[in-house]
């Protein structure tokens, strides 16, 4: 088939020149108010994540110096955490709480394999490993990595980010998200489709098992004293 | 890949618009928008549907821009979200259509004004998916292999096989009988 015949006869169709500018200005248009009402979701996001996290450190343990050395003997993913400064994470890896995980998918010769998640009933963080023998421009684009989860329902955008950091052998990446619902269940399967890793899309398709930790109660007294896991005993 | 006249001047001016600035975004796509509403077109065969995906991709291109990395690649990522975009509407369509009125029916009623360009443009209509966007692709936009891997998500590999088979059917569709038309309409659709 001859490519010049295909583009006169594709040519042939008539362009409504008027109402296609008008379409574009439509579109446009949608797009400047969703984009003039995303800061204010963007700072809420920012109170509500903060907000969690500030709860939740109080819930999973309290940061220690022990911490660090216990960390050291975590060499995957306790790394991994403490390098996207998670404190919950990294206390939770201390606390051998995070599950480890094993699910690949690849795309455009790049690996990317689920390796760890947590979900204390308010954060979900799950990490994940990213590599590739064959494409050298993984380095080349700016480090970022883009993501959807459940096929990219708004509020779950919200609620949720994402980080890479380069390793020795490819790069981390980490999401986390505060959970979105009031009701908080103890089992669900998160469905997470990275898109975009450093510029170069894709498609990393998991099904990643949460499975909510148990609530722990704290009794706090005068005496409260830590014990050294970084927990306080009940 | 450098679309044709992707100059510096474009260049400049999708950096521009990356940074947010609606001006720049909207003379591009402008500059673009005849190639894309013919593409929609094809893939939907009538004006409101073409425009609905032109007016999508606006929104959608819009919103996102800041993503965009490559900006050599911008007329090749505006199409990838306008054909993602004709794929969801023909979605939604075909499961109205089938509800409500045999395929046959529309065949006929685009057959009124029934010349050889409809004849092509039906033809390529027929296609699977993938084949049409493999054709498009190539043809019409004239991008490379590579490029239309990275529009199609798929392996370089694959879409060598999508352009031969359409080729093929394409070829059987334009030269073959009624009875061809009709067999492979439906086994396609």
């Amino acid at each position: 088939m001859d490519k010049q015949w295909f583009k006169n006869e594709v040519n042939k169709i008539n362009v409504p020149t008027k109402e296609i500018r008008e379409s574009i200005d439509k579109g446009i248009n949608r797009a400047k108010r969703e984009k003039r009402f995303r800061p204010k979701h963007a700072v809420k996001r920012t109170i509500f994540v903060s907000g969690a996290a500030a709860v939740l450190l109080l819930g999973s343990g309290f940061v220690s110096p022990a911490m660090q050395s216990v960390l050291a003997d975590v060499p995957l993913f306790g790394k991994a955490y403490q390098q996207f400064h998670d404190y919950v994470g990294q206390n939770l890896v201390a606390g051998q709480l995070v599950t480890e995980l094993n699910e690949k998918a690849s795309s455009n010769n790049i690996d990317v394999t689920a390796t760890s998640v947590y979900f204390d009933g308010g954060i979900i963080g799950m990490t994940f490993k990213v590599k590739s023998d064959t494409r050298k421009d993984l380095d080349d684009g700016a480090r970022m990595i883009h993501f959807t989860l459940f096929n990219g329902e708004r509020k779950w955008a919200i609620a949720s980010q994402g980080d890479i950091k380069k390793t020795e052998d490819g790069y981390t990446g980490y999401i986390q998200m505060g959970y979105p619902d009031k009701h908080i269940p103890d089992k669900l399967t998160l469905p997470v489709t990275i898109t975009d890793i450093n510029g170069i899309r894709g498609k990393w398709k998991f099904d990643i098992p949460v499975d909510k930790l148990p609530y722990k109660t704290l009794h706090v007294t005068k005496n409260n004293t830590q014990s050294a896991d970084g927990h306080s005993s009940p | 890949m450098f679309e044709g006249g992707a100059t510096v001047k474009q260049i400049r001016l999708v950096k521009k618009a990356v940074a947010g600035n609606a001006k720049a975004f909207e003379t591009l796509f402008q500059k673009h928008s005849d190639q894309l509403y013919r593409t929609a077109y094809i893939y939907v065969r009538n004006k409101e549907d073409a425009l609905d995906i032109v007016q999508e991709t606006a929104y959608k291109a819009f919103l996102s821009i800041a993503q965009l990395r490559n900006p050599e690649y911008f007329l090749t990522w505006l199409t990838k979200i306008l054909i993602h975009h004709a794929y969801a509407l023909l979605d939604k369509k075909k499961k109205v259509v089938l509800m409500d009125r045999p395929l046959q029916d529309e065949g006929q009623e685009q057959e009124m004004d029934a010349d050889d360009r409809m004849g092509m443009l039906e033809a390529v209509q027929r296609l699977r998916k993938e084949y049409q966007t493999a054709i498009i692709l190539f043809y019409y936009h004239d991008l490379p292999i590579h490029d239309i891997a990275e529009v199609m998500n798929a392996p370089e590999g694959t879409v060598k096989t999508y352009l031969k088979r359409a080729k093929f059917e394409l070829k059987q569709l334009l030269t073959g009988g009624e009875d061809a038309w009709t067999n492979n309409g439906s086994k396609t659709k």
